[in-house]
């Protein structure tokens, strides 16, 4: 059992002449993508560039574009894509390091920037801060919080790939999980932040974002109800 | 970021809100509008009973008159906000929002001189 693995090399962002280079490469039943390009590098072609760490599905270093689609090579199994050859290329959006490795920082500046860092509203309280299971508060939370920071979505949306200040569906998608925390206090610094057309304004709702995310979050839905609360937002600060 | 620069206008969330109010009146005029012209008066369009219709009273005149007006501002919000996608600059962004605005005040009075006659009315 092997497949034709086509994978799209260069040696970095300035270098346009890219090229496909096609591998065979022998698989067992659950072979899954990282096993196939780590087959590569050790035994067709040393020079071949990417990234990983965890192997599980938790450190979010492995995302390539397979078969048209962002995805977690460690957690994808060949089997999976029903289909007889392998396209890889590297995450649209970021910057090329060499082949597969993409630079991170863009995807990272912008998560920074929301300041995704917990801000505690009583930092020496001793007290648990009590919420709910069934409380809205955490029903709005619940299903955004398990990002890996893959930055699939960031890579899929075409948004990013127009507006080059768009934060991007993990960025807000992580600022709304703080905005709706009562324990945060930095919630309305985020608010004003996101009033605009890089932040809020910037998602037209194409869902590109949860189409792909591994976790299986949709930033859309964490996007939509951001929007609410800006509208919310604004009209509290309109009248006081 | 300059505090007198996050007006509401400036930062998109007035833009998007009308889009969906406008969007909102759109989907009920529009009923009216097809049925209307498609169901009431099929077959039957001409410039007697469109006039005769219009002059009935005040119900088509509102409804003209907030119509044309919704759907030039709907579109051109709409464009407006595909334009932003592509971030341009505060320049192109003056340049083209002047030239929005100019477009539909310029294409609402002319929908509006258009009905004129239809209304009976005649400057
Ligand atoms: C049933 C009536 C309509 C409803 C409910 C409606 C609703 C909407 C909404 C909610 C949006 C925002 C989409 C977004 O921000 O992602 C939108 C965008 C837009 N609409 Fe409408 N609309 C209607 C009719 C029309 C008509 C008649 C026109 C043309 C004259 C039009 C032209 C546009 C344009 C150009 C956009 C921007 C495209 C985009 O944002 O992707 N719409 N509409
Ligand atoms: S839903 Fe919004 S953030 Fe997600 S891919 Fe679409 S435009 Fe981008
Ligand atoms: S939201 Fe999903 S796709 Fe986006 S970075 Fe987080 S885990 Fe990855
Ligand atoms: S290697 Fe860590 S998520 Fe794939």
């Amino acid at each position: 059992m092997g497949i034709t693995v086509k994978i799209r090399r260069c040696s970095g962002h300035t270098d346009d002449n890219f090229r496909f280079d096609t591998f065979e490469v022998p698989l067992t039943d659950n072979s899954n993508v990282l096993d196939v390009v780590n087959y590569i590098q050790n035994n067709l072609d040393p020079t071949l560039a990417f990234r990983y760490s965890c192997r599980a599905g938790m450190c979010g270093t492995c995302s390539m574009r397979v078969n048209g689609k962002n995805r977690w090579t460690c957690r994808s199994t060949v089997k999976s894509l029903r289909s007889k050859m392998l396209t890889i290329e590297p995450l649209p959006h970021y910057p090329i390091i060499k082949d597969l490795a993409v630079d991170m920082r863009p995807f990272f500046d912008r998560y920074r920037h929301v300041r995704s860092e917990f801000v505690s509203k009583h930092p020496t309280s001793k007290e648990f801060a009590k919420i709910q299971p069934n409380s809205k508060e955490r029903r709005d939370i619940d299903p955004q919080i398990e990002c890996i920071t893959c930055g699939c979505c960031y890579g899929e949306c075409n948004l990013v790939e127009t507006n080059s200040g768009y934060l991007g569906p993990a960025a807000i998608n992580r600022a709304f999980t703080l905005i709706a925390d009562s324990r945060d206090s930095a919630g309305e610094e985020r608010l004003d932040l996101l009033n605009s057309p890089q932040g809020a304004w910037g998602c037209h709702t194409q869902f590109n974002c949860t189409d792909v995310c591994p976790m299986g979050i949709s930033p859309t839905r964490a996007i939509q109800k951001l929007k609410r609360k800006e509208v919310g937002h604004a009209f509290k600060k309109f009248f006081s | 970021m300059n505090k007198t620069q996050n007006t509401i206008q400036k930062r998109g969330l007035f833009g998007w809100m009308m889009q969906r109010i406008s969007g909102l009146f759109l989907a009920y005029a529009l009923v009216v509008h097809l049925w209307t012209v498609n169901v009431v008066n099929q077959g039957n369009l001409n410039w007697q009973t469109i006039s005769s219709r219009l002059q009935e009273g005040n119900f088509w005149f509102i409804y003209y008159m907030l119509f044309i007006p919704a759907v030039i501002y709907h579109a051109f919000n709409g464009l407006w906000s595909v334009i932003l996608d592509f971030n341009p600059s505060a320049a192109k962004q003056r340049i083209i929002g002047w030239l929005f605005w100019i477009g539909g005040i310029g294409l609402t009075i002319y929908g509006y001189f258009g009905l004129q006659p239809l209304f009976g009315i005649l400057l």
